[in-house]
């Protein structure tokens, strides 16, 4: 296999729904949907709010602030365009605006790195040049 | 439907050698499980009317019940493919007395087989969902991520996940059908690598080839077949969270909450009333969390409660005594089905649990992702 077609197996399938929040994560914005009917906020992108089934979802824009939900290192990759990069953390990012989503911790103490310690979106480039958002700790603010 | 409680039974268990089956099919693997499992009952092949099966993980196959039935030249009226992961062979415990309730089978057989340790394991490699350019990827590191929010919430210490691999260890060296009998220490768990940091080698489940089947009818009929032992299906639960882990409300607390209070109610029965448990470990971490959801003790006390040899051998709750996932075949579940058929039959030579009544066995899948239950008793 090409090294495209091993990668292509990493990008996300971006569909009608989802598009938006990746163009903007390419402009260094992060997003979540917001429900018209009921105001639920949410991740992953849906044209359907899973809390009341409503097809009016919106977008809003969030801060990129958040905490460290739960994070693990990983110390054997999965795939063959990881070797080079563990270790490396994988985080549940819980998100200031109330949705959750998979991301990486980057700049990390893994001393200091605990469930519940505040962090800021960073946007950067993942494999591909393909835009992502990692977060990286606020200094200072640990605990 | 009435309470089912006490009204249907396992009445044979069989299962191939566990480890390397280098060259045999699946289909081979579970025909060797069902011809054991009717060979351990007594019964004549014929009874049988019903075929259930989970497919093999590691390789996908479209109606795969058919083509086991058809394998071992049965035409069941009932059939069926549940796929919930390691959930699965309960849940098609249910379905098949379900179906008996509604008198459509009498006699069912549940089977299932898989090679990844021989085959390929590329089944459990992909991304999760949209998140591969993070490096979200495999299923030890998503049980890490559940790992490390309990240590943080809870101060569970690796160490405490480490008698519960020791616990399987020590059991399974007590079993010749055990895939590993090596002994272990909480040092050794210590000192093997980290796979997903917190989560040691020790942690994780074996890699295994191999089938297993179980026989399920009514008591009425088993009666009639003149089996001297049936044991009992007391109480049966099931629950499922999100697919996403990152949706749960809160990924210490695993499915076996609900489906634990469901099988418990429907038994009639508390968890202290148990004679042992045979716990769902493909992660140590997921034994631990599903005694705290069943009850056995508080939320975060799971760490203190293992420790110390409570839960070996001699201990106050032996779980796991054949070894479990980690241990005596990583297979998904069914193995420790057998173990509690086996347990209250008192079969159990060495590992036996001294004049064992009642236990329970769960069963889970995915990332904590589906979990049943079931209370077995004599
Ligand atoms: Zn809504």
């Amino acid at each position: 296999m090409s090294l495209d077609n091993i990668l292509n197996e990493l990008f996300p399938v971006i569909t009608e729904s989802n598009k938006p929040f990746y163009d903007a994560l390419g402009e260094g914005r992060l997003t979540a949907n917001k429900c018209n009917e009921c105001a639920h906020t949410f991740l992953p992108p849906a044209n359907h709010c899973p809390n009341c089934l409503s097809d009016q979802v919106d977008w809003t824009a969030l801060s990129g602030e958040g905490t460290v939900y739960s994070w693990v290192e990983y110390h054997r990759a999965y795939h063959v365009a990881f070797k080079d990069k563990i270790p490396y953390v994988v985080a549940i990012v819980q998100l200031k605006e109330g949705p959750r989503m998979i991301s990486n911790i980057i700049n990390y103490d893994s001393d200091f790195l605990k469930v519940g310690m505040p962090i800021q979106a960073v946007f950067t480039s993942g494999l591909g040049d393909v835009p992502i958002v990692q977060f990286k700790p606020i200094i200072g603010k640990e605990g | 439907m009435g309470s089912i409680s006490e009204k249907y039974c396992i009445i044979g268990v069989g299962h191939t050698k566990f480890g390397k089956h280098p060259g045999r099919t699946t289909l081979e693997m579970n025909v060797e499980a069902i011809k054991n499992a009717i060979e351990d009952c007594g019964i004549n092949k014929s009874e049988i009317d019903a075929v259930l099966c989970k497919y093999p993980t590691s390789n996908h196959s479209m109606m795969y019940s058919t083509q086991v039935a058809q394998a071992v030249g049965i035409v069941p009226k009932v059939s069926g493919v549940i796929d919930m992961g390691g959930a699965t062979n309960i849940n098609l415990i249910q379905y098949a007395i379900t179906s008996m309730e509604l008198g459509q089978c009498t006699t069912a057989v549940i089977s299932f087989a898989d090679n990844p340790l021989t085959g390929s394991r590329n089944a459990y490699t992909h991304p999760w969902g949209n998140d591969g350019l993070y490096g979200w990827f495999g299923t030890p590191p998503a049980y890490g991520m559940i790992a490390q929010r309990h240590m943080d919430l809870y101060g569970t210490k690796s160490e405490q996940l480490g008698a519960i691999a020791v616990a399987a260890h020590k059991h399974a060296s007590l079993n010749p059908n055990a895939q590993s009998r090596k002994v272990i220490s909480i040092e050794d768990h210590q000192n093997s690598k980290f796979i997903a940091k917190p989560l040691h080698l020790y942690d994780c489940c074996l890699v295994s080839d191999g089938g297993a089947a179980v026989i399920v009818t009514s008591l009425e009929n088993a009666r009639n077949l003149g089996i001297k032992n049936p044991v009992t299906i007391l109480g049966l639960g099931q629950s499922h969270p999100s697919w996403d882990i990152e949706l749960r409300e809160e990924i210490t607390v695993s499915g076996a909450k609900e489906s634990g209070r469901m099988a418990f109610e429907m038994a009639g029965l508390r968890p202290q009333d148990m004679d042992f448990a045979q716990i769902y470990d493909c992660f140590s971490i997921v034994n631990l969390i599903t005694l705290e959801d069943y009850g056995f003790c508080e939320k975060g006390e799971g760490g203190s409660f293992v420790e110390n040899g409570r839960i070996e051998l001699g201990g106050s709750l032996p779980v796991n005594t054949s070894g479990g996932l980690l241990s005596e075949t990583g297979m998904p579940g069914l193995q420790l089905i057998i173990e509690g058929v086996r347990q209250l039959r008192g079969e159990c030579g060495e590992r036996q649990v001294p004049n064992a009544r009642l236990g329970v066995v769960s069963n889970q899948g995915g990332v904590m992702t589906t979990h049943s239950t079931m209370i077995l008793g004599r």
